[in-house]
């Protein structure tokens, strides 16, 4: 997001830590209650009753050890691109590319691993998944650079490329990837040494959820412990004011877009490494992962640890559906209203949080 | 002034305009404190006072921009409300800000006739939109074409644009704000003959201004304002500069620190030949433990030259050199570890991030090196404790060095950042209007502050449009005009007045002729 | 030779036909633009066009009721953006993509809660918008076969850019609309009233993607399928930049990227995989924006001056 630079509060509005951080929480929560409410206002239009749908999504989401592992794993794949876009975001550029990035991390990650399917297992699996990264950086590297050099707006380019990532993948595994005797555009099984293991019975639960700890505090550390992150942060927040203090605004957009682009292509990775063990068209972008994570790192601030939060949270709100729409008949795109609704308020936040902190007398 | 230079002063008097206990607060600031104020039809009323003393506040509360906390206002003898610029043009009333309120790609006659747009088949009616620009230019002789792209023009033709569109709306009491600020000296010309004009047609012309050879040559009456109350009205024939002065001066300047006696030492900034946007050749050496002041009006190359020497422009020709170090084309960071440390007069777009934690803000620049940097690594706590100690030291009123800049006062903030680039032990400092917009205490905090760093040996680019500050602070000062220096002079025997015709663009050469003549085109 | 003027005849038609809705929506852009909102809420205004005008055809079997249902729809929509962006002082970007994920929610769900299908809705009983046939036109060469049998919405988009470049730049609204775009506060200062003026533009450039989408999935095709605009919203957001958000300018930024659309169309008939031929417009999109900005940033470097953080969208006239 790009900093909104306001004039500073005269002294008088008392704001303290406490009542910044309460209204930092609150405007996300309430973010999510409003979504939430169109939500149930929908499901009332359609005739189904808000308070089933909504309990049946809750037992669908965490309900039964099984669902839980369900939510997790797909959690995954959310929290690490909305960490990858989150990366962006802090930096002051607008990545709106993570979908493409990781379509096209995961269609180099099937193919690598394929090839390195010989390899003792941590090593194939890490070559496979270093190589979705490097595709995904490369993928926001031509809008990072098309940004410092010409000055074309990132945020329509990344856009424009995610189209561009789609039919590439699509006529990738349409045609010469495609899997022999296949009926489905999708590229062979990739070797068993390079599929993720299962950390619990059921085979959901892969062994990237590990990743739902690691990423979000490494991500967390290299903001705040680091001065590529201090550079990073003053940059997004500032970009005139961190040039003059001898940030190189170009050099680091173009390192946070690379970051940003490898941890939104190890997403795409782990899609392929965990869950389909091959690249299947349209198993990116049909679940909508990228667009949730995007929406996970808003409405957490494009802080890596809120990120984490959002992210369990959508991503028991999406395996809930399913479970919902199973006991109600209610279609679980009703998710996605929902979250395009809670952009919505996020959009609005800083009149939001001005109405809530006045409202609750805290600022 | 002798009344031979009031010709057209009619013998009016009435009460037009009558504001009264008008009170403004901006937060904890008092912008208006009460303040009662008169106008009569047809005169010229100036309104003088220095910066901040609530001249532009007070206007825009009579123009509908701003609403008042408490006092009222009546016109022709009716108390009315003004709620916004609609309601003051109903009654007559119409401002030509600062900031002119005009759209570079419409024309003339767009510009002069939006939101009252003159229509015939409820298409624009663009003939008798020009037509009204000419009849009018030619009541008040004020001819702009009408056809012409307002991004096109000229600062005082857009100012004529301006006042135009207030006669057009039917004002009869027009405000400007420091008209003269933006104005080349035959542009001011201009602008009181049309000042004269409008007062002949029975205008009242309310005229904000803080120059006052200008106010006693064109005012009838003179209110003077001060902290946001009035501390005089004067009528204008019988005023003296030394009066307005006295009563203007309530901000004291604080006493200036005794300067300790520094030979000045080897260079530490040398510019050859530089020139670059809104610069064009210069030449300016500043030697350590030197104070070189550049004075000037705002907008001849005061910023762009700042920006030059801190990398954060190009340059398009010439060279830099920091501590004998060629820096022409080098980056922010090779300048600033060169030995350059950097207050730049925006200070919130430019000088500090609004969002970001006060202890930060006070590192940037030094996050590079340790204490900060530990290897790769950004030691919080390191920052910290450095934050804490400047904020200590600059007595800024902060809570906590871990809150947001944002949470700082205005003046607090000035502090932050003036505190970061004074404090660092850097042999170059270029401060660009180091007072600006603060207090008296804060602005003490800067003229300490820069003259401890003279009696360290520091060289000091001063660049200010406060001439004051300029004289009482620079060991040389140059004056800048349209990029170029047109003028230097040693600080302590400067004269004031030469240094004001170089500020006009008037050369040494032509200083004689003119200074006889003053008031000729330049 | 006969061969070739056939196919030759076939792709300028084509070329008009899928112009249309670019030109549409950009047109739509053209008015946010000019009153300084950055619309990137074009591509889910069109989706909810397409939708809304298919499941009003199917409904009533009269595709002029679909036009005028999605003109509503869009409208409906582009309010909720209005709102959120003039009142509540919201974040454009943010809130334009909102909007497009709410549409494309909002239509998957409401395709299967309306249509009861999933993926795609098609009936082989439901109208398209008629084709014109002009008698007198079709003897013309090169003007006949581009403009004989199109839909009515393609001459609706083409009088368009006429009464959008009388009403921008002879029309007080217009005057009002460049004045909001280019100084906001300015033009509150003397008078506009700001806040009428965009709530106008937005609701104004959703009419018109409404009828974009109508284009789409009435006339182009006629059918909807889930998040069918695929991209054209914002490629008409890139027309707008590149024709400068004027008319003309915009039609012809228009007639490129629908251009591209139809090579790629008549690629994919000669055997060439429409993935691959798909990304044509996409990449000719992107090449534009290079050019465009390309040369600013090279202008602004010649003046010397500053380049500084994310380079804002700037339109000159």
């Amino acid at each position: 997001m790009s900093a909104m630079v306001e004039a500073p509060v005269a002294p008088g509005a008392r704001s303290t830590r406490a009542a910044r951080l309460a209204v930092r929480l609150l405007v996300p929560l309430a973010a999510v209650g409003l979504g939430l409410l169109v939500g149930a206002v929908a499901i009332l239009l359609t005739g189904g009753s808000p308070i089933d749908a909504y309990a049946a999504l809750i037992r669908g989401a965490v309900g039964t050890p099984s669902n839980l592992n369900a939510t997790l794993a797909r959690a995954v794949p959310i929290v690490v691109v909305g960490v990858g876009l989150a990366l962006a975001f802090r930096a002051g550029a607008l990545n709106l590319g993570g979908e493409g990035q990781m379509i096209v991390a995961a269609v180099v990650t099937a193919v690598v691993a394929a090839w390195v399917g010989d390899l003792p297992a941590p090593i194939g699996i890490l070559v496979a998944a270093g190589a979705g990264c490097l595709a995904g950086a490369a993928w926001a590297l031509g809008p990072a650079l098309l940004q410092t050099r010409f000055e074309v707006p990132l945020l329509i380019t990344t856009l424009l490329l995610n189209y561009v990532g789609a039919l590439l993948a699509a006529w990738l595994v349409s045609y010469p990837l495609r899997e022999v005797g296949g009926g489905v555009a999708q590229t062979p099984t990739i070797p068993d040494p390079t599929q993720l293991p299962y950390l619990a019975p059921g085979g959901r639960l892969h062994a990237g959820v590990l990743l739902l700890a690691l990423l979000p505090l490494g991500a967390w550390w290299l903001l705040g412990r680091t001065v590529a992150g201090y550079e990073m942060r003053m940059s997004g927040l500032n970009a005139a004011f961190s040039e003059y203090g001898g940030v190189d605004g170009r050099r680091t957009l173009l390192r946070a877009m690379l970051l940003s682009g490898a941890v939104c292509g190890l997403a795409g990775a782990l899609v392929v490494l965990g869950v389909h063990h091959r690249y299947i068209d349209g198993s990116i972008t049909a679940p909508g992962y990228a667009w949730t994570g995007f929406t996970a790192a808003l409405l957490a601030g494009g802080e890596p640890l809120g990120t984490l939060v959002a992210g369990l949270f959508l991503a028991g709100l999406q395996t809930g559906a399913a479970g919902m729409e199973r006991n109600t008949d209610i279609p679980f795109q009703i998710v996605d209203v929902v979250q395009a609704c809670i952009i919505l308020m996020i959009a609005i936040r800083l009149t939001l949080g001005r109405w809530l902190g006045r409202r609750l007398g805290l600022t | 002034m002798t009344p031979a230079q009031h010709p057209a002063a009619p013998a009016t008097g009435h009460r037009l305009v009558r504001m009264s206990d008008v009170a403004r607060r901006f937060g904890e600031v008092v912008a208006l404190d009460g303040v009662d104020l008169q106008l009569r039809a047809g005169e010229v009323h100036a309104v003088v006072g220095e910066n901040g003393a609530g001249k532009t506040t007070l206007m825009r509360i009579l123009a509908g921009v701003e609403r008042a906390d408490r006092g009222s206002i009546e016109v022709a003898d009716h108390t009315v409300t003004i709620p916004d610029v609609e309601a003051a043009y109903r009654l007559g009333i119409a401002m030509v800000h600062q900031h002119f309120m005009l759209f570079p790609s419409l024309t003339v006659a767009e510009n002069l006739t939006i939101g009252h747009e003159p229509s015939r088949w409820t298409l624009f009616d663009r003939d008798a939109a020009e037509a009204a620009v000419r009849r009018l230019g030619e009541a008040y002789d004020l001819r702009v074409d009408p056809g012409a792209r307002v991004g096109d023009l000229s600062v005082g033709d857009l100012q004529r644009v301006e006042i135009l569109r207030a006669l057009h709306r039917g004002a009869r009491v027009l405000i400007l704000d420091e008209p003269t600020a933006v104005l080349t000296p035959h542009e001011a010309r201009g602008l009181f003959r049309v000042v004269r004009e409008l007062r002949a047609n029975g205008c009242t012309i309310v005229f904000i201004s803080h120059k006052l050879d200008e106010v006693l040559e064109i005012a009838d009456r003179i209110t003077v304002l001060r902290d946001g109350r009035v501390t005089g009205t004067l009528d204008g024939p019988a005023a003296t500069a030394a009066e307005l002065a006295r009563l203007m001066v309530g901000r004291e300047l604080p006493p200036f620190p005794a300067r300790a006696v520094v030979a000045p030492g080897s260079p530490v900034l040398e510019l050859r030949d530089l020139r670059g946007p809104g610069i064009s050749g210069l030449d300016l050496d500043v030697r350590a433990g030197e104070i070189v002041g550049v004075a000037g009006v705002a907008g001849n190359g005061q910023s762009e030259l700042a920006e030059l020497v801190a990398g954060l422009l190009p340059p398009a020709g010439g060279s830099i050199r920091i501590a004998g170090r060629e820096v022409t084309r080098a980056s922010v960071a090779d300048r600033r570890e060169a030995g350059l440390a950097y207050v730049p007069d925006d200070r919130f777009r430019r000088g500090l991030a609004a969002d970001a934690s006060i202890s930060d803000n006070l590192v940037m620049g030094a996050h590079r090196r340790p204490p900060v940097a530990r290897g790769v690594l950004f030691d919080r706590a390191a920052a910290a404790r450095i934050g804490r100690s400047l904020v200590e030291r600059a007595g800024i009123r902060a809570r906590s060095v871990a809150d947001p800049a944002r949470s700082l006062s205005g003046g607090n903030a000035q502090r932050l950042v003036l505190a970061r680039e004074l404090d660092r032990e850097r042999p170059l400092l270029v401060v660009a209007q180091p007072t600006r917009g603060i207090d008296i205490a804060a602005t003490r905090f800067v003229h300490e502050g820069l003259l401890s760093r003279r009696a360290a040996g520091v060289g000091i680019l001063l660049i200010s449009a406060d001439l004051s500050e300029v004289l009482a602070l620079a060991d040389r000062i140059v004056v800048l005009f349209a990029g170029r220096i047109v003028g230097e002079s040693p600080g302590t025997t400067a004269d004031p007045e030469r240094l004001g015709l170089w500020m006009a663009g008037v050369t040494s050469a032509a200083t004689d002729d003119l200074a006889t003549s003053a008031g000729g085109a330049v | 030779m006969d061969a070739g003027t056939i196919l030759d005849a076939a792709i300028l038609a084509s070329v008009v036909r899928l112009v249309s809705p670019i030109l549409l929506a950009a047109l739509g852009g053209l008015l946010t633009e000019r009153a300084g909102i950055f619309n990137v809420a074009l591509e889910g205004l069109m989706l909810t066009g397409s939708f809304a005008a298919v499941v009003a055809t199917s409904r009533t079997g009269d595709p002029a009721i679909g036009v005028l249902v999605a003109v509503l729809a869009a409208m409906a929509v582009a309010l909720v953006f209005a709102i959120v962006v003039v009142d509540l002082g919201g974040d454009a970007i943010v809130a334009g993509l909102a909007i497009n994920l709410l549409a494309l929610g909002a239509t998957t769900f409401l395709m299967r809660a309306i249509l009861g299908v999933q993926g795609g809705y098609y009936d082989p009983t439901m109208p398209g918008l008629a084709a014109i046939e002009l008698p007198f036109l079709a003897q013309v060469p090169v003007l006949g076969p581009m403009f004989d049998g199109q839909t009515i919405l393609v001459w609706v988009a083409l009088a368009l850019v006429g009464v959008l470049q009388v009403l921008l730049f002879h029309h007080p609204f217009g005057i009002r609309l460049r004045a909001v775009g280019e100084d906001p506060v300015a033009a509150g200062s003397v008078g506009v009233r700001v806040r009428r003026v965009q709530y106008l533009a937005v609701l104004g450039s959703g009419a018109l993607c409404g009828l974009a989408g109508a284009q789409l999935s009435l006339g182009i095709v006629t059918q909807f399928v889930e998040g069918m605009t695929f991209g054209r919203g914002f490629i008409a957001l890139v027309a707008v930049m590149f024709g400068r958000a004027h008319p003309l300018g915009v039609l012809g930024a228009s007639v490129l990227f629908g251009g591209a659309y139809a090579v790629a169309v008549r690629l994919q008939g000669q055997g060439i995989p429409s993935q691959f031929v798909n990304m044509l417009p996409y990449l000719a999109t992107i090449v534009v924006l290079v050019v465009v900005y390309g040369r600013a940033a090279s202008r602004r470097r010649a003046r010397g001056a500053l380049a500084e953080g994310p380079a804002e969208v700037e339109v000159a006239t």
